[in-house]
């Protein structure tokens, strides 16, 4: 089962994420651009990040030292992707595109797809063969592949509502509301060491909590109506409306 | 733009393997340490394994006992399985039912763990490598099982030849044990894709279209072909023609190379390195014995042989045989040999198990009626107080005489064995034919049996070539050379003998020897070692520096003698002072006359057989999930995926009511 499981693995790491992002981002071209351009910025990160692994050599092998300068760096590119959308936002001529959350949304996606692939292409394409990690190295268990796609996705979702409720708080200047992002981030990554050591659930549990609890906190700092979510069903679609996201 | 970057990292990833593969699999990709059964063709045939285009792969699945086998026979939720037999369940009939069942996918053989008091194992058939034109009726070989000419078409046969292997095999399939009721379960893939199909002529087609990045070479199989070497005593007269019995030569010949099921652990032991040993030992012998100038060069022309390639219907034999009938040997340019200038051929076929130092002559027509041939031999069989028994089934015996006569029926010689009618070897042609099975550590008459027959014949041979020699001398042949010979070739090829005879740069290596012909376009350690020895004991030896002994071992050369470099026994490679050979001793392509016709048809006499050519065979070692799994994560992904779809969608078209 090579080909299938890796398809497998593409689907629950990659699929919600490309579903979400292909729903709601393909309406304008700036969209897609302001995440294309996140992305890149959060390679920049990867890269600094990448530095200070290899400052290093000796503690190569231990990710508990350079993984929260990796977290730093994310969230400060983070807040240089906010000025950069800013600015890119003013040149936009379509005042929808210039919607404060609609680009903290499309920022957070840029971030998500990239830190994604990073994560977990590699791990994919060693899902192709026919095995499966456990056989060797003391670290390894069977379930790896599973839960590096799982966290993936949790991880690439997880950047959205990161990415709104960071700009959201930069823009309206509650800086107290600036560190849910930083320190959730840097908890969850810290969970996730526990995965080869001990055991894999707090990281997984964590995630997906996490993911729950902060698409609420984004849905409310975007304005969402709960009331209005739970009618959806009963009321029709209104067919004049402009549809502002 | 955001596609075109993630086609660009897969087909990138695609062909590259990653740190994790490190942690999932161990990969073996060394064909010696696990040397494969692999692919030849003939005219009619294809015999051996493959995996085809696509690696075998299954659960490991170790078999010690009998009910193991029913276990494998049968379907379950690991199967198919990859079976890893030891050496007791090593036999035809447990091999072909493996094959059989659907269930198995391939099978490892243990060959490192050898029990004492092994059955025999010969995978060779009854009446072993006759050529077309002999009786092919015979029971020489009644161990024979035939297993090498079965064709075991999408099946992988490894044997394991390393420990670290095994033990990793041993502790995968440990972890097996419980089998029912496992998730995750360790398992093997196979690979050994061979090239070559159906038989020589299809296969030797070139398919010059086909991108050469995409096949290992041009050509799917390339006919076997080794190097023979020869060598004589003295120079042959320049200016003659060996057309008759009284000029004529005398051609004592003995089989280079061997064969096994998996072609990388081709021993030979009996069959024919004993032949072997005894050939140098005589060698020696005559050699010491013309340096010390009790014989001269006034009889017959002494010429060794050793034919490589014979196993696979003699090449080697079969092409001098042909170049001589066609005047193209021996290619020295004043020198002219054909069939009747053969005055006698002595071959040596396994000659190491004889009961009671009894030896048997299979000698030709010819041969039966030369008196002077047979009270050779009775002579010196009485002064050593040996036995030679006398037989008339010279022409039918398969050897190295065979082809030499079908050019000349009436050629008169005879082929040396232990044997009568049944071979006194129970592992002819495989891997078990070995020095343990020889008896090196516990026979404590093979060397003394070797010695005696060495001594005697080179007292026959001296005798029917009419070279006088003084009777007191002795012509006794060394028992520590024996000796040497069979320790390096059969347990440790990393030996003072060898560097003895060889240049500096001699490659180094470990081990028993592997002496299957394959298909050498340089030559093998076996030719070269043997060109070596014969060399150094027949020919002319000077103590000198390396750079004053100008080398010489051309092919081309018009001159009879050749000229190389030993280390000698006392080699400093500060000093390179050594020995400078100066030989009459020869390489020879031993290539099937097939080639040169360009008939591989079963019309052709000749060998056809021709090697496939292949991928790297590989052996991967990992832990496999179970079928179920696989299918709860594809649904885990497509619901994630679904959902997810459904509730953007959803999001997406209610925008409105819901962000106000």
């Amino acid at each position: 089962m090579t080909v299938f499981s890796c398809v497998s693995y593409a689907l629950i790491a990659y699929g919600p994420a490309t579903a979400l992002i292909l729903v709601t981002q393909y309406r304008y071209a700036e969209q897609v651009l302001i995440m294309l351009v996140c992305g890149f910025i959060w390679l920049i990160s990867l890269f600094l990040s990448s530095l200070i692994w290899t400052a290093v050599p000796p503690l190569r092998n231990i990710p508990a030292f350079t993984l929260p300068f990796s977290v730093i760096l994310q969230e400060l590119a983070r807040c240089i992707t906010f000025i950069i959308t800013k600015k890119l936002s003013n040149k936009f001529s379509n005042p929808d595109t210039r919607y404060r959350h609609q680009l903290a949304y499309s920022a957070g996606a840029g971030f998500g797809v990239a830190s994604g692939l990073f994560m977990f292409l590699n791990v994919l394409k060693s899902s192709l063969g026919p095995g499966v990690v456990g056989l060797r190295g003391s670290w390894s268990y069977p379930q790896f592949i599973l839960t590096s796609a799982l966290l993936t996705c949790a991880f690439t979702l997880l950047h959205i509502p990161w990415s709104v409720i960071l700009f959201d708080a930069c823009y309206r200047r509650k800086w107290f509301l600036l560190f849910i992002t930083p320190i959730s981030h840097l908890i969850l990554s810290s969970l996730t060491l526990l995965n080869s050591s001990i055991t894999v659930w707090p990281s997984l549990l964590a995630a997906y909590v996490l993911l729950l609890v902060l698409t609420v906190l984004a849905f409310k700092t975007a304005g969402g109506n709960f009331i209005n979510t739970t009618k959806i069903c009963s009321k029709k679609l209104p067919r004049d409306s402009p549809s502002i996201q | 733009m955001h596609t075109v970057f993630l086609i660009l990292t897969f087909t990138h990833l695609i062909f590259s393997s990653t740190v994790l593969d490190g942690y999932i699999y161990y990969k073996y990709d060394n064909d010696l340490l696990a040397p494969p059964c692999t692919r030849l063709v003939n005219a009619t045939h294809q015999i051996g394994c493959s995996t085809g285009a696509y690696p075998k792969s299954g659960t490991l699945f170790e078999l010690n006992t009998d009910s193991d086998f029913d276990f494998v026979m049968k379907p379950g939720p690991h199967s198919p399985y990859i079976v890893l037999i030891h050496l007791p369940h090593y036999a035809k009939d447990n091999i072909l039912k493996l094959e059989a069942s659907p269930y198995v996918a391939g099978i490892l053989v243990d060959v490192i763990n050898q029990p004492d008091g092994l059955d025999s194992f010969s995978p060779q058939t009854e009446c072993p490598n006759m050529a077309g034109f002999q009786k092919n009726d015979c029971h020489l070989n009644p161990d024979g099982n035939s297993l090498d000419f079965y064709d075991f078409n999408e099946f992988p046969i490894f044997s394991i030849n390393d420990q670290t292997i095994l033990s990793n095999l041993q502790d995968c399939a440990k972890s097996n044990q419980y089998i029912s009721g496992l998730s995750y379960v360790c398992s093997v893939q196979l690979t050994s894709r061979m090239y070559a199909s159906v038989n020589t002529e299809v296969c030797t087609r070139r398919l010059d279209y086909v991108l050469p990045q995409f096949t290992s070479s041009t050509s799917y199989c390339s006919p076997l072909q080794g190097w023979s070497l020869w060598g004589t005593l003295f120079p042959l007269k320049e200016n003659t023609n060996y057309n008759n019995t009284e000029n004529g030569i005398i051609l004592i010949a003995a089989q280079l190379d061997a064969s096994a099921f998996f072609h990388d652990l081709s021993y030979g032991a009996e069959h024919d390195l004993s032949a072997i040993a005894v050939l140098l030992g005589i060698a020696e012998v005559l050699g010491k014995l013309k340096r010390n100038n009790s014989i001269n060069d006034t009889g017959n022309p002494i010429v060794f042989a050793f034919f490589d390639g014979e196993e696979w219907q003699h090449i080697g034999s079969s092409k001098m045989a042909y170049d001589i009938s066609k005047g193209k040997f021996p290619l020295f340019p004043d020198i002219e040999l054909s069939h009747q200038g053969i005055k006698h051929f002595i071959g040596m076929d396994q000659v190491a198990l004889p009961s009671n130092q009894s030896w048997y002559v299979h000698s030709t027509p010819s041969a039966q009626n030369d008196s002077e041939f047979i009270s050779a031999f009775q002579s010196s069989s009485q002064l050593n107080n040996i036995s030679f028994t006398f037989l008339d089934d010279g022409l039918n015996l398969p050897s190295t005489m065979t082809y030499f006569s079908h050019f000349n029926a009436n050629i008169s010689g005879a082929i040396i064995t232990d044997f009568n009618d049944t071979f006194n070897n129970r592992f002819h042609g495989s891997f078990l034919d070995n020095a343990k099975n020889l008896g090196i550590n516990t026979n404590p008459n093979l060397i003394t049996d070797l010695q005696i027959l060495c001594k005697s014949l080179t007292e026959s041979i001296l005798s029917i070539s009419n070279i006088k020699v003084d009777e007191a001398i002795d012509k006794s042949c060394n028992e520590s050379l024996l000796t040497q010979i069979l320790d390096c070739f059969l347990v440790n090829s990393s030996c003072p003998l060898f560097s003895k005879v060889s240049p500096p740069d001699l490659p180094a290596s470990s081990g028993p020897v592997s002496r299957y012909v394959s298909i050498q376009t340089t030559t093998s350690l076996t030719s070269l070692i043997t060109h070596n020895l014969l060399a150094y004991f027949i020919g002319d030896r000077e103590i000198t520096v390396s750079k004053n002994c100008s080398v010489n071992i051309s092919p081309t050369s018009k001159s009879l003698y050749r000229t190389y470099f030993s280390q000698g026994p006392n080699y400093n490679s500060s000093t390179m002072l050594g020995v400078c050979v100066n030989s009459t001793v020869y390489f020879y392509k031993a290539i099937s006359p097939s080639v040169e016709l360009n008939s591989f048809g079963s019309n052709s006499i000749y060998s056809t057989w021709a090697e496939s050519t292949w991928e790297e065979p590989s052996i991967w070692i990992y832990l496999a999930a179970n079928n179920y799994i696989y299918y709860g994560e594809f649904m885990l992904g497509f619901a994630m995926t679904l959902v997810t779809l459904i509730v953007s969608i959803i999001f997406t078209v209610k925008a409105s009511m819901i962000f106000k």
